[in-house]
């Protein structure tokens, strides 16, 4: 009888407690990890192909990106890499001599990787330093790249640096995003996807374009006086308040934050929907005209962005636009 | 009072008495799983000594009840006490004391079956390994370092030490960790948009909190739910709060952050979804005495001295039934480095697998072709039942079968042999 109440006993004594073991080390689900972020950077959205990414603002206003992105193993074609970075912001080739010059070794998460950084041809209007970090494994190459503005650029090198020292990357987890991220890459000569699933008229001229990341639709607006485009994002929650998200544009065409005493001259309600606002907004010959519309529980956030001269004729279609049911 | 108390323990009346207590009870507690869900009722009712007050088709009866334990152990007591009280040891009665074994062992290996066995779930997509299954309902809390270049050292504290306001500490932790709110359950997950001061200040600015709302949510019993929960912990170091962290169950647990992935898909396209879940299952961090912890709140694992390897998956349907299973079995590769094994095993319906003290029972699958729509690899989930008593019903109804057929043949025996006499 006695041998009978032993398991009561037994299950009196099974408390919970905290255990500690050692085991093998797990695959990291993050196909990219780091210690510690460097003070000011913030995690943002990933653009089309990067891992991770972050932004860094300047004194005034500025900002500049870094990004993580994994590509096909590439090494043994530095030439093409740094030519193609040069093509981005407008400087023309170089040879493989040349090309080999502008490698510095840099540590990267315990491996050595090679470093290079590109400046913007003095002519570009928007002056852009490019400072890539690239590691070259088996089964992928790594690029690290920071970019934006030359002087956020040029603060923020030594933290990219040290930044990189910290860096683990996973070639692995990289295995389980495969699809996802070629899902992501945009087909090189596919025409751009039209909007999906909405209502809403297109003005006429307006032509769909790739929505980028946080995008559900965008246009380009093809205009005389320059370049112009439109983009739609929707999300579940107003995403900080007018105030933030008026700064955030702001930031986006160089002007300064703005306080919420400042709000009232800078916002015009909507007819669209309760609580709905636009805001226009001019900076250096660049407009920015922002619309935030709440609807049915979601917050629709308009923009139409670009040259002053493109922008102010398609402020009335724009707003039309706005309050057409999506 | 001993004889009395004696009487009391060995009689058959106590017998019937206990019986009826557990007729009603299975009743009761059969009909409260509509309202309390099957885990919550079976724990509430069979794994307790007293039932204080019962659900009855949506009503609350507070009427106290003795509980299962209870129910078990008096029934026990009862017959071993008469067993040992009426006990001759005579070939005669040879099939009654079997019988009597038998039931003993029966209700022993029950009670042991159900103190002792633990089920947990081995998930796995193919191509991958396992060295561990974990947990359907139970959570930890886990820290994890660097041992050395091969090996992480790994603390795990459980989800019941997590009551607001516990201070945790352990040797291997070279800080305190506050419970500041534990929640059993909580709601899906909001986004916050990145870089933003949503609406209302978010629960922290550490981590997963600057991009996520977490909220409390009422515990769920139903069947087809899941209590997710989340913690809210404060850091201390010798040198101060470094801060405040949530620890949210929805990251580690990979049907929960699935089924986010593809909810969020069908909300707000791929692309945000996929950077949604990207922001959701970054590892969290903290650094302290110059040591990198991660940390996250998992469910319950319980590691093995193996690893077995999910091959292929195996999902037949009947033909013009989609949706009506034929089979599904997984091919696996089970290597024991220990015992120098390596082998490769099939678990289908109906064939488990028992090795090493567990049993895996094959138990849902992700065929290819839901697979494919959902963008997944095909994927499998055994059940990994750990049953140490798992003998002991088998052989209680041998011994209580055989026990009875003596007793027959006895009693023929006798009848045959007293015609003949006649």
């Amino acid at each position: 009888m006695l041998l009978a109440l032993i398991p009561f006993l037994l299950a009196g004594c099974d408390r919970p407690e905290i255990r500690s073991y050692r085991v093998a080390k797990e695959t990291s689900s993050s196909p990219v990890t780091w210690a510690k972020l460097p003070d000011g950077w913030a995690v943002t959205e990933n653009s089309r192909m990067s891992v991770a990414a972050f932004l860094v603002g300047g004194e005034g206003g500025q900002t500049a990106e870094i990004t993580a992105t994994p590509l096909p193993p590439l090494g043994g074609r530095e030439t093409d890499i740094v030519n193609m970075w040069r093509q981005q912001v407008g400087q023309p080739a170089l040879g493989d001599d040349e090309a080999a010059k502008q490698l510095q070794p840099v540590a990267i998460g315990g491996e050595e990787g090679q470093l290079f950084e590109i400046s913007s041809s003095p002519t570009n209007s928007e002056p852009t330093r490019i400072v890539t970090a690239m590691l070259h494994r088996k089964s992928a190459s790594w690029f690290f790249k920071l970019s934006g503005d030359p002087a956020v650029v040029d603060a923020q090198k030594p933290a990219f640096v040290e930044f990189l020292k910290t860096v683990r990357v996973n070639d692995a987890a990289l295995a389980g995003a495969a699809h996802s991220m070629a899902a992501r890459a945009p087909a090189p000569h596919s025409a751009p996807p039209p909007p999906q699933n909405f209502k809403w008229k297109v003005p006429e001229g307006w032509q769909p374009a790739a929505p980028g990341p946080m995008q559900n639709a965008k246009f380009s607006v093809p205009a005389s006086g320059g370049a112009a485009e439109v983009s739609v994002s929707i999300f579940p929650s107003d995403t900080g308040g007018t105030l933030a998200n008026v700064n955030r544009w702001r930031g986006q065409i160089g002007l300064g934050a703005a306080t919420e005493s400042d709000l009232a001259s800078l916002v015009t309600p909507l007819t669209a929907s309760p609580g709905a606002l636009l805001v226009d907004m001019a900076n250096n010959g660049r407009q920015f005209i922002g619309a935030i519309v709440p609807r049915g529980g979601q917050w629709y956030f308009y923009k139409l962005l670009g040259e002053a001269a493109a922008v102010a004729p398609q402020k009335e279609k724009f707003v039309e636009f706005v309050k057409s049911e999506p | 009072m001993t004889n009395k108390l004696w009487k009391l323990l060995t009689s058959l009346r106590l017998t019937v008495v206990l019986l009826a207590f557990s007729i009603v009870l299975v009743f009761i507690g059969t009909v409260a799983q509509a309202d309390e869900g099957l885990y919550q009722a079976q724990a509430r009712y069979f794994k307790h000594w007293f039932v204080n007050g019962f659900t009855f088709f949506g009503h609350k009866v507070p009427v106290p009840l003795p509980g299962g334990y209870l129910l078990g152990t008096l029934l026990l007591v009862n017959l071993t006490a008469a067993h040992i009280s009426r006990f001759q040891w005579t070939w005669k009665k040879l099939g009654i004391h079997l019988t009597h074994l038998g039931v003993i062992l029966l209700l022993v290996g029950q009670l042991a079956t159900d103190l002792l066995s633990r089920e947990t779930q081995m998930r796995f997509a193919e191509g991958e390994t396992r060295a561990w299954s974990e947990s359907g309902m139970d959570y930890e809390l886990i820290f994890v370092t660097d041992a050395d270049a091969d090996n992480e050292e790994v603390v795990a504290i459980p989800q019941k030490l997590l009551a607001p306001g516990a201070e945790l500490k352990h040797e291997k932790l070279p800080f305190t960790v506050r419970v500041k709110e534990f929640w059993p359950n909580s709601t899906r997950p909001e986004f916050r948009a990145p870089m933003m001061q949503s609406q209302g200040a978010p629960l922290t600015t550490n981590g997963v909190g600057a991009s996520f709302n977490f909220r409390p949510e009422k515990v769920t019993h139903a069947m087809d739910d899941k209590n997710v929960p989340v913690a809210i912990l404060e850091i201390i170091t010798p040198g101060g709060s470094p801060g405040t962290w949530v620890a949210p169950g929805w990251v580690d647990d990979e049907p929960m952050s699935s089924f986010l992935r593809r909810v969020w898909r069908q909300d707000f396209g791929k692309q945000l979804a996929d950077n949604m879940a990207a922001k959701l299952t970054r590892p969290q961090t903290i650094e302290a005495s110059g040591k990198r912890f991660t940390f996250s709140l998992r469910p319950a694992r319980t590691y093995t001295p193996f690893t077995v390897t999910l091959l292929k998956t195996t999902h037949t349907t009947y033909p013009g039934r989609p949706d009506l299973p034929k089979d599904f079995r997984s091919r696996v590769r089970i290597q024991n480095p220990a015992k120098g094994e390596d082998r490769e095993v099939e678990i289908f319906m109906n064939n488990p697998l028992r090795y090493a003290g567990l049993t895996f029972f094959q138990y849902q699958m992700v065929g290819e072709e839901m697979a494919a729509q959902r963008g997944e690899k095909p994927s499998s989930v055994l059940q990994v039942v750990r049953n140490p008593g798992w003998i002991t019903p088998y052989a209680g109804c041998i011994i209580v079968g055989v026990g009875m057929v003596i007793q027959f043949m006895i009693h023929l025996v006798g009848f045959v042999q007293k015609r003949k006499t006649a």
